[in-house]
């Protein structure tokens, strides 16, 4: 088909018309476009001041974030003032020289001054920038100074954090294993020491540092203090596949004696169920089930042997989440579920800094469990959690899952198993 | 003539052919096989039919050249392709029944051969003078055939030096390379120099070198390669390397294998004697046990500032008894005659990693990775620790 541009047949009235019409309809996408702009930038504009955003990298909540913010500062002020006086400069130019019809000025070349005067002035700037910049950095990768160490481990797609025995964080006599959620004493420099069992990930808690790669095979540092109590959220920012989004963790800071017993929690002796109780058949069904990959530290088999699980042979990462407090965290799966209901969750992510603590440590209680998200997790975790679930997609990795697989539960096991989770406190 | 569709056409499938053979050789894996044969397939049949329904109607093509040309009428002339391409086909047959090589060597024949002959044949024709049809020919054949041929007289004199180079000794290896660099740049130099020899002369002389090179690969070939010394490795026997502080001839040059990246850990056997390591962060450090990841590839360095060549050994648990095989083998006695194997036989049950052994002052990169945790060993005093053979230095792993 072919359309006919040409208006060269068409009477003066029409052609009027036609052009009337064309510029009607250029101003009015014009019109669409100014307003379209003009709310974008609106939106944006108001976001900055979002007040429920754990994750905004101008609310500092300890001394590191607080130094990346103070150069923040710095660095946008001079660009601030570079950019402001470039403009005004190209606008000025723009409106005093615009066509009016006048001849072209003589044209010249060459103003060695000007040009050796620009060159010098932005590397003045420059150099001005780069002073307090390198400073920063240099402050935010010292070492010696720290008080606790805490090892954090990526993998497709959560964080496993454990705790070296060590007479930092007040000392601790055995390893603690844990996953999603990093407990720290609040204003203690804690330095993480990170890397990844698979693919390069990268650690963020906004409002208490910046961003550091976790990579395989290297060790890499970032400092964290927090000034108070409170829970401080992030997400790994390194695309690391399917489920990136989903890798989620967070800080949760307490005091000293509220850090004491976290610690003591998470190194109680195995408690079995109770003969009999839904917790001890959900005990036999994690064994048969998921004692493969998860761990639940002093758990037996029936000849009383330790059992001690082999996710290097079940899951391409070589790792799952230890499962033996789980209920002592809010989160699950890579964080990104809550494990306490809607109902009792504001009750310790909104709780003020000197109660937040204790509200913590209560843990995740039957009535406030969220059973229905934990639920559709053991139905059908990948359904819930993109994870590489086509059998097909394992031939690259010789048959070992990434995440959690499809277990084919049935209804009466899930029972038995949210009872038995419910005890690993 | 063909035209540039054509010609196209014959181009592709015979690139969709070459790359189905390189593959098949290559990867060895039939769905690309079969696509690419298919696809090399549909453009030859696309090629014939643009042949016998474009190309062969010439007075479409252009009227003014066939109504004002004398066309060639003269029977075919002899050709050696005939000949080449039956070879080829016996080659490809025996190769269905024998070898993979003889068949892809084959293939190669075949393609070669029929296109030159088609080539030739569709040449002969374009007119009746011989001249016109060697330039016709000429102009469509040459940009193929140079640098083809030229790759495979490069690539037969590379090969055919190897072979030389693999039948000398390693000394005389050495001095053979360095004479016939030395003399290749004397005959260049002479050439350059004197700018009034002969073209034929510089030709004749190397052709003699490069069929004196060729010969020289064969008759080497043939005789087979010189006995190259296949070097021990820890993971050949690591309950025997592992547990002795004897010099094994995997432990030469061990420095010379460090590949020291950022943020490791170290550990280090001190002039004292002792084993302490050190990480990033101060609290830690200097503890009595050391704290690595589980299924964790852990890289960790080793540096010896003992005053003796020392090796850091990893134990990591009771090995899997395998049936049959023997604790450690005779023949990897140290220096001085002692059998590691004697003195450390009762290590064999042992599942062992180490480093080489490292001279005062050196460093090595070792690599472990734990799959279960420490407590998993708690009942084996020593699962799960570093030490080095020959002293008392240990540290414990905890692996949570």
């Amino acid at each position: 088909m072919t359309y006919d541009l040409n208006m060269s047949h068409q009477s003066p009235t029409t052609k009027m018309q036609a052009v009337e019409t064309t510029t009607t309809l250029r101003s009015v996408t014009s019109s669409r476009l100014v307003r379209t702009l003009v709310a974008c930038s609106l939106a944006a504009l108001v976001a900055g001041c979002a007040t429920d955003a754990p994750q905004d990298t101008w609310q500092p909540k300890g001394p590191n974030s607080q130094m990346i913010n103070d150069l923040d500062w710095v660095v946008f002020g001079i660009a601030g003032v570079v950019g402001v006086v470039v403009f005004s400069v190209l606008a000025f130019a723009i409106w005093k020289y615009r066509d009016r019809g006048q001849p072209i000025p003589e044209q010249t070349h060459g103003k060695p001054a000007l040009e050796i005067g620009l060159t010098i002035l932005p590397a003045l700037i420059l150099v001005g920038i780069a002073i307090p910049t390198v400073g920063t950095i240099m402050d935010l990768n010292e070492t010696a100074d720290t008080e606790c160490i805490v090892n954090v481990t990526g993998q497709q797609w959560w964080w496993e954090i454990d705790y070296p025995v060590q007479d930092g964080c007040g000392g601790i006599d055995e390893p603690i294993v844990t996953s999603g959620q990093m407990v720290i004493e609040a204003g203690t420099k804690v330095l993480v020491r990170g890397t990844s069992r698979d693919v390069i990930h990268s650690w963020w808690i906004p409002s208490l540092n910046g961003k550091r790669d976790m990579v395989p095979g290297r060790i890499h540092t970032v400092r964290l203090e927090a000034d108070e109590p409170g829970i401080f959220a992030g997400q790994c920012t390194e695309f690391c596949g399917l489920s990136h989004a989903n890798m989620r963790m967070e800080v949760i800071a307490m005091n000293t004696a509220d850090f004491a017993v976290w610690k003591s929690n998470q190194t109680q002796d195995y408690v079995a169920p109770a003969v009999g109780s839904l917790a001890a058949e959900g005990e036999s069904t994690f064994i048969s089930q998921c004692s493969r990959c998860h761990q639940v530290d002093g758990l037996t088999d029936s000849n009383d042997e330790l059992i001690i699980s082999r996710p290097d042979q079940n899951v391409w990462s070589g790792a799952a989440p230890n499962l033996s407090n789980l209920m002592t965290r809010n989160t699950f799966a890579g964080a990104s579920w809550d494990l306490l209901s809607k109902q009792c969750r504001p009750g310790v992510w909104d709780a003020d800094p000197s109660t937040i603590g204790a509200a913590y440590l209560d843990g995740v209680t039957e009535t406030c469990l969220n059973e229905v998200e934990l639920r559709e997790w053991l139905r059908n975790a990948p359904a819930k959690k993109p994870m590489y679930a086509d059998p097909e997609l394992l031939e690259e990795t010789d048959g070992l899952v990434r995440g959690m697989p499809y277990l084919a539960l049935s209804e009466d096991q899930i029972d038995q198993l949210v009872a038995y989770l419910l005890e690993r406190k | 003539m063909f035209t540039t569709g054509s010609k196209l056409l014959i181009g592709s499938s015979v690139f969709a052919m070459v790359a189905a053979v390189v593959y098949g050789v290559t990867q060895n894996e039939a769905l690309g096989i079969v696509g690419l044969v298919s696809a090399a397939c549909a453009l030859a049949f696309l090629a014939g039919v643009n042949v016998w329904a474009v190309d062969s109607n010439l007075s479409a093509v252009n009227a003014t050249a066939v109504a004002t040309s004398e066309a060639s009428d003269d029977p075919p002339g002899a050709s050696i392709w005939p000949m080449v391409f039956a070879v080829g086909a016996a080659a490809v047959l025996l190769g269905l029944v024998t070898q993979q090589s003889i068949f892809t060597i084959g293939i190669i024949v075949l393609l070669a051969a029929g296109a030159q002959w088609a080539v030739q044949a569709w040449a002969e024709s374009a007119s009746n003078d011989s001249t016109t049809n060697a330039a016709v020919r000429g102009r469509l054949a040459n940009p193929l055939e140079y640098p083809l041929l030229g790759a495979v007289a490069v690539g037969s004199i590379a090969y055919a030096l190897s072979r030389v180079m693999l039948w000398l000794s390693k000394t005389n290896t050495i001095i053979a390379f360095v004479t016939l660099a030395t003399v290749l740049a004397c005959i260049g130099f002479i050439f350059a120099a004197r700018p009034s020899v002969k073209r034929g002369a510089i030709g004749g002389v190397l052709t003699l070198g490069a069929v004196a090179i060729v010969a020289g690969g064969v008759a080497a070939g043939v005789d087979g390669e010189r006995d190259i010394h296949v070097h021990e490795t820890i993971a050949a026997d690591a309950a025997l390397f592992c547990d002795s502080p004897a010099e094994f001839e995997i432990d030469e040059g061990a420095s010379q294998t460090v590949s020291t990246k950022a943020s490791t850990y170290t550990i280090s056997l001190t002039a004292a004697g002792n084993l302490v390591f050190d990480v990033p962060g101060p609290v830690d450090a200097g503890a009595e046990a050391i704290s690595l990841r589980r299924s964790n590839p852990n890289n960790i360095v080793f540096r010896n500032d003992s005053g003796e060549a020392r090796r850091l050994t990893l134990d990591l648990g009771p090995a899997a008894v395998e049936e049959g095989v023997a604790a450690a083998e005779d023949g990897h006695s140290a220096d001085g005659g002692d059998s590691a194997d004697e003195e450390h036989g009762d290590k064999s049950d042992r599942n062992l990693t180490c480093t080489s052994l490292v001279e005062d002052g050196g460093a090595q990169l070792i690599t472990v990775k734990f799959d279960e945790p420490s407590f998993a060993y708690a009942d084996d005093a020593q699962a799960f620790r570093f030490y080095v053979p020959g002293t008392d230095a240990e540290i414990d792993v905890v692996v949570p």
